[in-house]
C-alpha cells in the first residue's frame, strides 16, 4: 500500500466537518466512555509494529518485534500490509480487532515537545490546545461533563486514588479509588455530622460526594477486591481493576464517563520485544481491556474506550535495549460500535526521512482531533460546545464511529 | 523560668497541658513548620521566641532530643546495623549458593530474601516516622521528606530496595538543611539514584539520557529552565561512567556501591549549557556540570518555588519566590537560609496564607497521631503505613521520579476525604492496635490486652482541645458539641475541614 496516497486522501477528508452525522449507538443503556491513560509513554512501535519498514528493523536490532509469518514463535500478528500486532496481545486484543471493534491511530499525540512525562501528561489531560498559559484547574473530561449539562450521559467518575487532572474543573466529579479502604463505611449519623461541618466550605461538595460514593460502592468493591486479590500476579493487576471498572460503569447509570490510568511504561532499559517487561505489561493491559469489554456486556455496543499515552518513544533503540522519550505514538479506540479492524488517520512511511527531529515518530494526528471526532459522534455536540471541551481542536473525520 | 521551659521543651516530653492556651497565630505558624503543633512545640516556641525557635529548627540535629523509647525503637531496627554492601554480598552469596541447589531450595531462598527486603523498606518507614512524630526538631524531618520526594526513588526498581535506608540516611537527611550542591552531589554519588534513573547503564557509546533529563527537569532547572534536547544529550554523555559496582572493589571515586568507571566515560568533547567540555575530565566533568546546574538562576528559582509551594501556598506570590531565589544565589545554595527568607517574609505571617495548604496524606496521618498521642511512642507502625497506602501516598512507593504532588489539586478529592473520615475513626477507636506490637497482633492478641492498651492511651480531650479550638469554625464546633464520646469527638476533629489544612 502506498502510504503517501493515504496521507493525501485523509488530508482531504480532514476538511470535512466532524459534527453532522451522529453515531447510531444502541439506545439501551446509553453511551459510555472510558479513557485509559498509559502513564510513562508506552512504546507504541512495540505494540503496533510497522513491519513493512526496513528502517524499523535496522533501528531496533535488539528489540524489534519479529515480522508476521516469519516462523518465529514470537512473530507478530498481521493487521494489514504495513502493521502487525505484538504477540503478547494475541489472546486479549487481537480478537477484538478481528471483530472490527478496535482501531489504531498511529502517529498520534499532542503538540507538546518537552519530552517531559509530567508536563506532557498534564497538557494531555488538560486538553486545552496551544496558546495561552495552561489552566491547571480544567481538564477536558470535566469540560465534557459540563458541555453535556443535564444529559443523562454526563456523569463522570475517575477510577484513580486522587481526582485526575482530566476531571478537574467546575463540575463536581467523584473519584473511586480501586485500592482498598472500602471497609468500615461511615455510619449514617456520622456521615451527616461530618457533612454538616463542611457546609459552606470550598470542600462541601467534595466531602458530600465522598461520603455518598463510599456508601454506594463499598459493598461491591469489597467483594471484588477480595476476589481479585486471590492469586493475582503483578502483570494481571490491571485486569482485576478493569473488571471492577466495568462492573461499576455497567451497574451505575451515573458512571458514564470514566478515567483510569496504568503506569510502568517508561522502558529505558531492556524493554524486550514479544517477551519481556513491556510485553508483560501489554498483556496485563490488554487482558484488562478484554475483561472490561466482557463486564460491560450488553452495554459494550454503546461503549467507547480510548487508550492514550503522553507521547511516544524514540524510533531507534538506545544503548540499553530500551527506548527514550519521543513524540508521536499509537492511540487506540475500541468499543462494540467502533468502526474498527483498521488503522485510521494520516500516515507516512516509517523511515529516516519522516522522523521528527531525526529521532521520533512524528505527530500527524492530533489526539484532540480524534477526541473531538468521537465526542461529536457520540454526543452530537455542535461546534460551539465542542470548542468549549477541546478549544481550537481541528475537526477531522477519522470515521471511527 | 525561661531556661527551665527550654530545658523541659527540648529534653523531656511534656505531656501536661499548657499554662496558657496557644493562640491562633501560634498554631498557624507551628502547624506549618512542624507535622502538626504539639504542646511541646508551643512551649519551645514560647521559650525561645520566634527567631530563636527558627534558628534551632533550621539547623540539623540528627537524633538529638528524641525520647528514650523512640531512640530504642530506632536502634532496634536492623537497618541501623547493616550496610548496602553487606546486603549486596548476601544477594550475591545467595545466587552463588543457588547454583548448586534444587529448584525448590532456590525458590525458598528467593522467598526468604524477598521477605527480608520487604521488611527492610518498612524499617526505613518506621525510622522516618519515629523521627517525624517525636523529634523536637520536626522541620528537619519535614525537609528530609521534602528532599526525598524531590529526589524520589522507587523501592521496587531493581536494587533500590536495599539501598533505600542508606540513601535516606546518608544522601538526603544530613543535607536536608545544608547546601543544595552537597545534597545534589550526595544524591548523584548514591547508588540508589544511579540504579533508579538508569545511569548505571549510561556508558560511552551507549548513552542513556534518563537521569540527565530528570536531573535538569526535576532536580535543578525545572522544565522551563532553559535547556534543550542537545543539553540533555550532552549531560548524558558527561554522566557516562557513573554507576554501580556490587563487587565493591572497582572505580574511583567510590561511595559505598557507587563507583565512577573512567573507562566507561565518554571522552569526546561536549557543549553543555553553552560551556565547552574538553572531554578528558572524567569525574571532574560531572563536578563541573553540577556547579553549572547549582549556580544557574533557574535552579535558584525552581527550588525556591517548590519550597514555597510546600510551606506557603499552591501558587506562592512571585515576590516571595524571588526573595528566596536571591538568598539561594547569594548564599551559594544554602537551604536553611533560603527557608529563613521564606519564614521571614511578611506573607508567611499574612492570614491570607495561613491554614490554606491542604495536607498531603503524610502530613495528615502524622499530624493526626501527633495530636492524639503526642508523647506515647507507638509500638506498631503498620497501621500508619497502611493508611498512607490507602490515601495514595505509599512510602517509597512513587514509581516515577517527579515524586508526590504538594498541591491541593493533587489530594483534595472525594475519595481522599472519605478515606480520611474512615481512618480518623480508626485512629481514635482502634488506637489499641498502635500500642501493641505487630507480632502480637499476628499471633492473635486477645481483647483483654487490647482493652488494656486502649485504657493506657486514652483520648485526652482537655489536652487536645486547646491545640485545635482556635482554628475551628462555628459549624465544626456545633458538630463536635453533639459528639457522643471522646472517641467520636476525636474522630470528628480529625475529619473536620480545618484539620485538612495547615
Amino acid at each position: 500500500m502506498d502510504r503517501r496516497h493515504f496521507v493525501r486522501s485523509s488530508l482531504g477528508s480532514a476538511l470535512a466537518l466532524a459534527g453532522g452525522r451522529l453515531w447510531a449507538a444502541p439506545a439501551a443503556g446509553g453511551t459510555k466512555l472510558l479513557v485509559v491513560m498509559l502513564r510513562g509513554a508506552y512504546d507504541g512501535a512495540s505494540l503496533l509494529v510497522p513491519y513493512s519498514s526496513e528502517f524499523y528493523y535496522r533501528a531496533r536490532p535488539g528489540i524489534a518485534v519479529p515480522r508476521p509469518g516469519s516462523g518465529d514463535p514470537n512473530a507478530s500478528i498481521r493487521l494489514d500490509a504495513d502493521w502487525a500486532l505484538n504477540a503478547s496481545a494475541k489472546d486479549a486484543l487481537y480478537p477484538i480487532y478481528a471483530r472490527k471493534q478496535l482501531a489504531f491511530v498511529p502517529f498520534c499525540g499532542s503538540s507538546d515537545t518537552s519530552r517531559s512525562h509530567f508536563q506532557a501528561q498534564d497538557l494531555m489531560e488538560m486538553g486545552q490546545g496551544e496558546g495561552g498559559a495552561p489552566d491547571y484547574s480544567s481538564g477536558f473530561l470535566n469540560r465534557l461533563v459540563q458541555a453535556l449539562g443535564s444529559d443523562p450521559r454526563a456523569g463522570g467518575v475517575a477510577f484513580t486514588s486522587n481526582l485526575t487532572l482530566a476531571f478537574k474543573g467546575a463540575a463536581a466529579v467523584p473519584n473511586v479509588s480501586l485500592r482498598g479502604g472500602a471497609r468500615n463505611p461511615l455510619p449514617q449519623g456520622e456521615g451527616e455530622r461530618i457533612a454538616a461541618m463542611y457546609e459552606g466550605t470550598p470542600l462541601a461538595a467534595v466531602a458530600a460526594a465522598g461520603i455518598e460514593t463510599r456508601r454506594e460502592v463499598s459493598q461491591q468493591l469489597m467483594t471484588e477486591m477480595a476476589e481479585s486479590a486471590r492469586g493475582a500476579g503483578p502483570a494481571r493487576a490491571f485486569e482485576s481493576r478493569a473488571r471492577i471498572v466495568g462492573k461499576l460503569m455497567r451497574g451505575k447509570a451515573a458512571y458514564s464517563i470514566g478515567f483510569v490510568d496504568v503506569g510502568g511504561w517508561d522502558t529505558h532499559v531492556n524493554q524486550g520485544s514479544a517477551q519481556g517487561a513491556l510485553a508483560t505489561n501489554l498483556e496485563g493491559l490488554t487482558s484488562g481491556l478484554a475483561a472490561f469489554a466482557q463486564e460491560m456486556g450488553p452495554l459494550w455496543p454503546g461503549t467507547v474506550v480510548v487508550v492514550t499515552s503522553e507521547f511516544g518513544r524514540t524510533a531507534r533503540e538506545n544503548g540499553n535495549r530500551g527506548t527514550d522519550h519521543g513524540h508521536g505514538n499509537a492511540l487506540w479506540v475500541l468499543g462494540g460500535g467502533v468502526a474498527g479492524g483498521r488503522i485510521a488517520g494520516a500516515q507516512v512511511p516509517v523511515d529516516e526521512a519522516h522522523l521528527y527531529q531525526n529521532r521520533d515518530f512524528p505527530v500527524l494526528n492530533d489526539y484532540r482531533s480524534v477526541l473531538a471526532h468521537l465526542f461529536a459522534r457520540m454526543y452530537g455536540l455542535d461546534g460551539a460546545r465542542l470548542d468549549r471541551v477541546l478549544p481550537g481542536a481541528k475537526p477531522q473525520d477519522f470515521a471511527l464511529l | 523560668m525561661r531556661t527551665l521551659a527550654i530545658a523541659c521543651g527540648l529534653t523531656v516530653v511534656c505531656a501536661s497541658a499548657l499554662a496558657d492556651a496557644p493562640s491562633e497565630s501560634e498554631l498557624r505558624f507551628l502547624n506549618r513548620v512542624t507535622y502538626g503543633a504539639t504542646a511541646r512545640d508551643v512551649e519551645d516556641y514560647r521559650g525561645l521566641g520566634r527567631d530563636g525557635y527558627l534558628r534551632r529548627q533550621l539547623a540539623f540535629h540528627g537524633d538529638e532530643g528524641l525520647p528514650r523509647e523512640a531512640l530504642a525503637a530506632i536502634a532496634a531496627l536492623p537497618i541501623m546495623h547493616v550496610r548496602p554492601e553487606d546486603l549486596a554480598d548476601r544477594v550475591i552469596a545467595a545466587r552463588r549458593a543457588a547454583r548448586f541447589s534444587s529448584a525448590e531450595a532456590k525458590r525458598e531462598s528467593r522467598k526468604q530474601l524477598q521477605k527480608d527486603f520487604a521488611q527492610l523498606d518498612f524499617q526505613v518507614f518506621e525510622r522516618r516516622t519515629v523521627r517525624a512524630l517525636y523529634s523536637p526538631y520536626p522541620l528537619q524531618e519535614m525537609m528530609t521528606w521534602f528532599w526525598f520526594n524531590h529526589f524520589n526513588v522507587f523501592q521496587n526498581k531493581k536494587q533500590v530496595r536495599f539501598l533505600l535506608a542508606d540513601y535516606e540516611e546518608r544522601a538526603i537527611r544530613p543535607h536536608a538543611l545544608g547546601r543544595f550542591r552537597d545534597l545534589l552531589r550526595a544524591v548523584l554519588t548514591h547508588p540508589a539514584m544511579m540504579v533508579y534513573l538508569d545511569n548505571a547503564e549510561n556508558v560511552r557509546g551507549k548513552a542513556n539520557e534518563n537521569y540527565a533529563r530528570e536531573l535538569m527537569e526535576l532536580h535543578t532547572l525545572g522544565v522551563d529552565g532553559g535547556y534543550t534536547q542537545a543539553d540533555v544529550e550532552a549531560l548524558a554523555r558527561i554522566l557516562t561512567g557513573a554507576g554501580l559496582d556490587l563487587s565493591g572493589r572497582r572505580g574511583e571515586p567510590r561511595n559505598g556501591l557507587f563507583a565512577f568507571f573512567p573507562e566507561r566515560h565518554d571522552p569526546g568533547p561536549k557543549v553543555f549549557l553553552g560551556q565547552s567540555f574538553s572531554g578528558s575530565g572524567g569525574f571532574a566533568e560531572i563536578e563541573r556540570a553540577l556547579d553549572l546546574l547549582c549556580r544557574h538562576p533557574s535552579t535558584a528559582r525552581f527550588v525556591s518555588r517548590k519550597l514555597a509551594v510546600y510551606f506557603l501556598a499552591d501558587d506562592p506570590p512571585a515576590e516571595v519566590v524571588e526573595q528566596m531565589a536571591a538568598t539561594f544565589r547569594s548564599s551559594d545554595g544554602d537551604i536553611a537560609r533560603t527557608l529563613a527568607a521564606l519564614f521571614a517574609s511578611p506573607r508567611f505571617s499574612d492570614p491570607q496564607y495561613a491554614g490554606k495548604k491542604f495536607k498531603d496524606p503524610v502530613q495528615y496521618v502524622y499530624s493526626s497521631i501527633r495530636l492524639l498521642f503526642p508523647g506515647d511512642v507507638l509500638k506498631n507502625y503498620k497501621p500508619l503505613a497502611g493508611a498512607l497506602a490507602q490515601l495514595g501516598e505509599p512510602v517509597y512507593g512513587h514509581q516515577t521520579p517527579e515524586g508526590y504532588g504538594m498541591k491541593s489539586r493533587d489530594w483534595a478529592s472525594s475519595d481522599q476525604l472519605a478515606k480520611r473520615f474512615q481512618l480518623a475513626r480508626g485512629f481514635a477507636g482502634a488506637r489499641a492496635r498502635l500500642f501493641v506490637t505487630a507480632e502480637a497482633i499476628d499471633a492473635g492478641i486477645g481483647e483483654p490486652e487490647l482493652a488494656q492498651a486502649r485504657q493506657a492511651h486514652p483520648i485526652g480531650r482537655e489536652r487536645i482541645e486547646p491545640l485545635v479550638a482556635p482554628l475551628l469554625s462555628q459549624k465544626t464546633r456545633e458538630a463536635l458539641a453533639r459528639a457522643g464520646d471522646p472517641q467520636e469527638w476525636a474522630a470528628l476533629v480529625l475529619s473536620s475541614p480545618e484539620f485538612m489544612y495547615r
